[in-house]
């Protein structure tokens, strides 16, 4: 039930063969194995992205999504790891790099945002010195210099009054504007992707509307490709051109996200739009939802 | 009409002392009646789980009246707290199921736990209903004897439920029931809520700050925000033709499947809408 | 846990040579070749096949003193873990449910107790007390509590702010309701870690007690006594300290060995420890085919 669309769908969308210049990223069956318990999690990941477009990823906690980025990211748990396959990080096999490599390419040509905000800045430490600290040390920026892109960052970033949240703590700001400072983080070497894995999970609806606002308007204004995951399909299809289900390491289903959303393939990808039709606001918004 | 099943007259609720005082509701005003179920909504922060408390019995309530099936819970003395939580009335699920349910205890044990506590019946009573109780919320006997961690999250949440339906109460209040579930498991528990609210006259408060899922059982909403309730009103009219900005916004905001990047304008919108009203 | 427990070498290790220890403790004195009071001409002799380990400074057989001396170097070591467990745990759950009254007291008084300089407190209660073992375990007991009290209270606090007692307070349970249903099996696992390390402590503690001449009184045999003694000796015989140092220190490193490995097997730590082994098998199954 799990593995059969995928194969009408997905080659077509993804063939690995032809390249393209505008390629940032290109996943071409990639397999993620647990060597502990000597099983496969992620059966075969095709994607191609290009710059200033969104693919989205589908699926639940489990599913393969964040293993999938992890692998992207060079930051693969312990005792796992990518065991088929090939990722193309800007036209240079993942496979080859070594640890410098990676530390290299981390900030400055792929960037990542997770779940929990405050679980990645340092609480001791002011936001600002933190982004500082990136804009310095790997950004080689004079502390005059990095002072002013920081301010410049949180402000691109919409954060209100960047010179005072510059000198804030983390137990001092919402989760959203945590977000907007790891967004700001992420973006501030100007790497050329952007990984957002359940960015805007535990965050309120109306802020969730807000980070991914910012998160679009980033991909339109700087060009950055971005890859977006989330357990939610209408999250994702707000923003991406192209999604993938995921569903037990298995690709369930990938096209263009028009496609997905009004003919969906897969028993699985039906529930997830069946979801929102019989328990979600669909259930009372006419299709034309434009009257306020 | 019949006798409200939860009544709510200008409750305030603050936590702290002093300069550290922080006002968490105020001027709360709210009926609810056997078989309705209403939704509430807002921000975190916004009061949502201080209201579920206040229900409960346990938030520090400084002025008002919270009556349950005409019991005022607020200023409960030890024993008399002791007392209501062994009646069963008003009964909790909360978000998370594996922080809910003790993982050094079987399944069977939790979901007797509340009757145990009661003391009235006899063991082969209690085992009896922990029976009937599994098979209402679709759960195989066979799991009985599970610890928590052994089970999915679907299961879990439906043992949750489980515990809080086997005391026979007449308020059951949510806290974000679904939102630690993935879909094919959000779609079972709201199925199995909708069941309950066919088959019996029980009272449901939703409480979640996705209003997607509240659209999904409830016939009735409330927003919260900033501590007050803001508008309260049928589901359908709150989403079609919302009154407050911060309803409106929160409309705006939450994702569906229609949404798109025009919407980005809106919201922009509604934002400054928001700002200028508050 | 107790499976992941004994997969893990280090515990397996800990635990056999705690068993021998055991079994010394047990039989020590049935096996000890010679009376370990009776002094003998032979002072001061190296390990021969009479005397496997020599003689100390009045001809008695250093082995024989080891082994005799065993029962009561661990019995009291379990002496003082044994009080101070009573004296901590208890103290330590109740502070969370007893009220703000005893909560104050009790973590005063844990807090004076950490203050208080060690030796001088043992040396303040033998003077009190009378110098006997019991008294210098008692005071030993004492000290060795506050440990037991914070761990068990910082596990109690984590358990009574969970869900699921306060799921337990919303349908009328009481405070015993909870500690017996709830609380003591969260708080098992870090005691267990506390008293395995402690255990370690204890032994150390007794034995530089004895050193001080605190407790037990010579002649009666102790681990940290002919230590003491031999100690005294050193220009004749320097190699003599070696034989109740290793004991000792064979002794707390299998204790502590032990509670690091009740920790790993009890964290999530475990599955990597376990698992490293198993992982390069299969993969290297896995690259080769």
């Amino acid at each position: 039930m799990t593995q059969a669309p995928a194969i009408e769908s997905g080659p077509a969308v993804a063939p690995a063969t032809d390249a393209h210049p505008d390629d940032v990223l290109v996943l071409d069956d990639v397999r993620i194995h647990d060597d502990l318990s000597d099983t496969e999690l992620v059966h075969g990941v095709s994607l191609r992205l290009r710059r200033g477009r969104v693919v989205g990823i589908v699926g639940e906690s489990g599913s393969g999504k964040s293993l999938t980025c992890r692998a992207v990211l060079g930051i693969l748990p312990d005792l796992i790891e990518v065991s088929g396959g090939s990722i193309t990080l800007l036209g240079r096999d993942a496979a080859t790099l070594t640890r410098r490599d990676w530390t290299t390419l981390r900030g400055a040509s792929i960037g990542a945002v997770f779940q929990d905000p405050a679980s990645y800045l340092n609480p001791s430490i002011t936001v600002g010195r933190q982004l500082h600290e990136v804009l310095r040390v790997r950004g080689g920026l004079s502390r005059k210099d990095a002072h002013r892109r920081a301010v410049e960052l949180f402000d691109a970033v919409h954060l209100r009054e960047p010179e005072q949240v510059y000198r804030q703590y983390v137990h001092e700001l919402s989760g959203g504007m945590l977000q907007r400072v790891l967004i700001a983080i992420a973006i501030s070497l100007d790497p050329e992707i952007l990984i957002a894995d359940e960015a805007t999970t535990a965050l309120d609806a109306t802020v969730q509307a807000e980070i991914l606002d910012l998160l679009a308007e980033l991909t339109e204004r700087l060009g950055l490709a971005l890859v977006l995951v989330s357990h939610d399909l209408a999250v994702v299809a707000q923003l991406c051109d192209e999604v993938l289900v995921l569903r037990d390491g298995h690709v369930v289903e990938q096209g263009p996200t028009t496609r997905i959303l009004h003919d969906p393939q897969d028993d699985y990808t039906r529930l997830l739009v069946a979801e929102h039709e019989q328990y979600g606001l669909e259930r009372y918004l006419t299709p034309e939802p434009s009257r306020v | 009409m019949s006798e409200p099943i939860l009544e709510i007259e200008g409750l305030d609720v603050a936590f702290g002392r002093g300069h550290t005082r922080k006002v968490a509701l105020s001027g709360a005003a709210l009926r609810l009646f056997p078989g309705e179920s209403v939704g509430v909504i807002g921000e975190s922060g916004a009061g949502k789980s201080t209201l579920a408390r206040a229900v409960l019995g346990l938030a520090p309530v400084t002025a008002g009246s919270v009556r349950v099936v005409g019991r005022d819970v607020a200023r409960l003395s030890r024993r008399g707290r002791r007392e209501f939580g062994r009646s069963g009335v008003a009964q909790y699920v909360f978000q998370d199921p594996l922080r809910s349910l003790d993982p050094d205890q079987t399944v069977q044990a939790a979901v007797a736990e509340p009757l145990r506590i009661r003391g009235q019946l006899s063991r082969g009573e209690i085992a009896a209903a922990v029976r009937a109780q599994f098979a209402a919320v679709e759960l195989d006997e066979s799991l009985l004897d599970r610890f928590p961690a052994q089970l999915s999250g679907g299961q879990r949440q439906r043992v949750a439920v489980a515990r809080a339906l086997v005391t026979g109460p007449r308020l059951l209040l949510l806290d974000e029931p679904v939102s630690a579930l993935d879909s094919a498991n959000r779609v079972r528990i709201l199925q199995l809520l909708e069941r309950l609210r066919a088959t019996t006259d029980i009272t449901l408060l939703f409480i979640s700050h996705d209003l997607g899922s509240i659209a999904g059982v409830t016939d009735r909403t409330i927003v919260l925000n900033r501590g007050r309730i803001v508008e309260d009103g049928p589901t359908a009219r709150v989403i079609t033709a919302p009154r407050h900005p911060y309803t409106r916004l929160l409309v705006g905001s939450a994702p569906t499947l229609s949404s798109g990047a025009a919407d980005r304008a809106r919201r922009a919108r509604l934002r400054a809408e928001l700002a200028a009203a508050s | 846990m107790i499976e992941v427990l004994l997969r893990l070498t280090s515990a397996r290790i800990a635990i056999g040579v705690l068993l021998a220890i055991a079994l010394i403790t047990v039989f020590g004195p049935v096996l000890a070749p010679y009376d370990p009071l009776q002094g003998s001409d032979l002072t001061l002799a190296g390990p021969s096949a009479q005397h496997w380990l020599g003689t100390d400074y009045t001809g008695r057989d250093v082995l024989s003193r080891i082994l005799a001396g065993a029962p009561l170097s661990i019995l009291s070591t379990l002496e003082v873990t044994g009080i101070a467990l009573v004296l901590g745990t208890v103290p330590g759950i109740l502070s969370v449910y007893l009220g703000s009254v005893f909560e104050w007291v009790s973590l005063r008084l844990i807090d004076t107790l950490v203050a208080l300089p060690f030796l001088v407190f043992a040396v303040a209660m033998t003077a009190l007390l009378g110098n006997g073992i019991t008294q210098a375990m008692i005071a030993v007991g004492l000290l060795v509590a506050p440990l037991f009290y914070r761990v068990a209270r910082a596990a109690t606090l984590t358990v009574a702010r969970s869900q699921y007692v306060e799921a337990a307070v919303l349908a009328g349970a009481s405070t015993g309701w909870i500690v017996r249903r709830h609380v003591w099996a969260k708080v098992l696992p870090p005691i267990a870690i506390t008293l395995a390390t402690t255990l370690g402590v204890g032994l150390v503690v007794i034995s530089s007690l004895t050193f001080l001449g605190i407790g037990v009184q010579p002649p009666a045999p102790t681990w940290g006594g002919i230590l003491a003694s031999d100690l005294d000796y050193l220009p004749q015989k320097a190699y003599a300290p070696l034989f109740p140092a290793v004991i000792i220190l064979v002794t707390v490193l299998a204790f502590s060995m032990l509670a690091d490995a009740i920790r790993d097997a009890a964290g999530q730590s475990g599955r990597a420890l376990v698992g490293a082994k198993v992982a390069r098998a299969n993969r290297a199954r896995r690259v080769a085919a």
